[in-house]
């Protein structure tokens, strides 16, 4: 009963966190950079109407609350339906699932900021380009023991593969669960690359904005391989000590973890809005 | 140091890259022995062509500016200072007018010099 219980808290708060709080607080960021830096003073941050970004944000807004409910009605429909699996199907696709659909409106948020960039681009009518004449090294930007120990986590996880190889447990998939980490480590590994060597999507953005973006996106990177990896190797220990109901919550758990882990980092308010001042003010 | 293109400006992009490496190197900004960012890493700070980078290192490398020191990258080269200050475009020119002085000297004309000159250059490997 109190696994039943907690599952149905952690899916409350996997709503709550992703669907409400977060969105809230990134609305909230926007708003106060509306205030703080308006388009008469700050042309530059405002490459199309404030009327338009503000339709863009509350549509963001509208998304965030229809998937809040549909979460609400999946949680009702388990608590009241008495079923131990989550819309009579199998809770962890369920939750899956939603986490799924809980980043719709985070999608059309990166799209829209795409767009928004790009316009900046267009509009910007600046001559000169800028660029710090130093090497950038790429333990300037992550440390070292965070890279060692998601390498060493990897081979520990291959270790454990093998063990439970030996000794298997029901629906255990072997050694393809080896490949199926590694083709996730070779997709952010490559994620890293990019964004180590990205082009400037801002045409304003200072140098230190831009190194700042690039440390944090390295982090979260290498965090998510971490993430991955423990998640996975926590999904076996528990399968195989008996313990699969357990998972549901974890895998609800590690989804929250992973979402307020990348959107927390990204505060607005480090960000130098000097840059985007009038020329006559600045 | 910061590198600043003006990418309205007449001057060819890695020209002016070439001109503000060379300063910085005379003005003691950047010491020899010290590491260039990479090429890549250059071109798209600066949101131009890898070649324009390219060449431009291509050049330093040529004036002994700079040195590749293969995989480990580019490096300011040990006699940089010195090197800075030879000007290899006005060495060029006055090389050229002795020579052009001396063929109108003996009674060649201009046109009879630029076709030697142009078929000793397309003639080159």
């Amino acid at each position: 009963m109190w696994n039943e219980n907690l599952l149905y808290l952690i899916f409350l708060s996997q709503i709550i966190i992703i669907s409400a709080y977060l969105p809230k607080m990134m609305l909230n960021q926007l708003n106060n950079v509306f205030t703080n830096s308006p388009p008469q003073h700050y042309q530059k941050l405002y490459p199309m109407p404030i009327e338009q970004i503000k339709q863009y944000s509350s549509r963001f807004l509208w998304m965030n609350i229809t998937v809040t409910f549909v979460g609400l009605a999946i949680l009702f429909h388990l608590v009241f339906s008495g079923n131990k699996e989550m819309l009579d199907w199998d809770t962890q696709s369920v939750i899956t699932l939603y986490w799924m659909i809980q980043f719709i409106p985070y999608c059309y948020a990166v799209v829209k900021s795409k767009n928004y960039f790009s316009l900046m681009k267009k509009q910007s009518n600046e001559t000169k380009r800028k660029a710090e004449f130093k090497p950038r090294r790429f333990f300037d930007f992550i440390s070292p023991v965070l890279i060692t120990f998601a390498g060493m986590l990897y081979l520990c996880f291959i270790g454990l593969v093998i063990y439970f190889v030996q000794n298997p447990f029901d629906g255990f998939a072997g050694y393809w669960n080896i490949l199926f980490i590694s083709l996730m480590n070779i997709f952010l590994s490559i994620c890293i690359f990019g964004n180590f060597y990205r082009k400037k999507s801002n045409p304003h953005q200072t140098q230190e904005n831009s190194n700042f973006k690039t440390k944090l996106t390295l982090h979260l990177l290498v965090l998510a391989s971490i993430g991955g990896t423990l998640f996975i190797s926590t999904a076996f220990v528990l399968s195989a000590f008996d313990l699969r109901h357990i998972i549901d919550i974890v895998h609800s758990f590690y989804f929250q973890i992973l979402v307020v882990f990348s959107l927390h980092s990204y505060r607005l308010d480090k960000i130098n809005f000097n840059v985007y001042k009038n020329e006559t003010m600045a | 140091m910061e590198i600043v293109i003006d990418i309205e400006d007449p001057v060819p992009l890695f020209s002016q890259l070439i001109a503000q490496i060379k300063q910085a190197i005379i003005n003691k900004q950047i010491l020899p022995g010290d590491a260039l960012p990479s090429i890549r890493q250059l071109a798209n700070d600066l949101d131009v062509n890898n070649k324009t980078i390219a060449k431009a290192y291509r050049l330093l490398e040529r004036d002994s500016v700079i040195q590749a020191k293969g995989y480990r990258g580019s490096f300011i080269h040990p006699d940089a200072v010195a090197n800075c200050t030879v000007n290899l475009n006005e060495l060029t020119i006055e090389k050229l007018s002795n020579v052009i002085n001396e063929l109108q000297q003996i009674g060649v004309t201009d046109s009879e010099i630029r076709v030697a000159f142009g078929n000793l250059m397309n003639n080159r490997k």
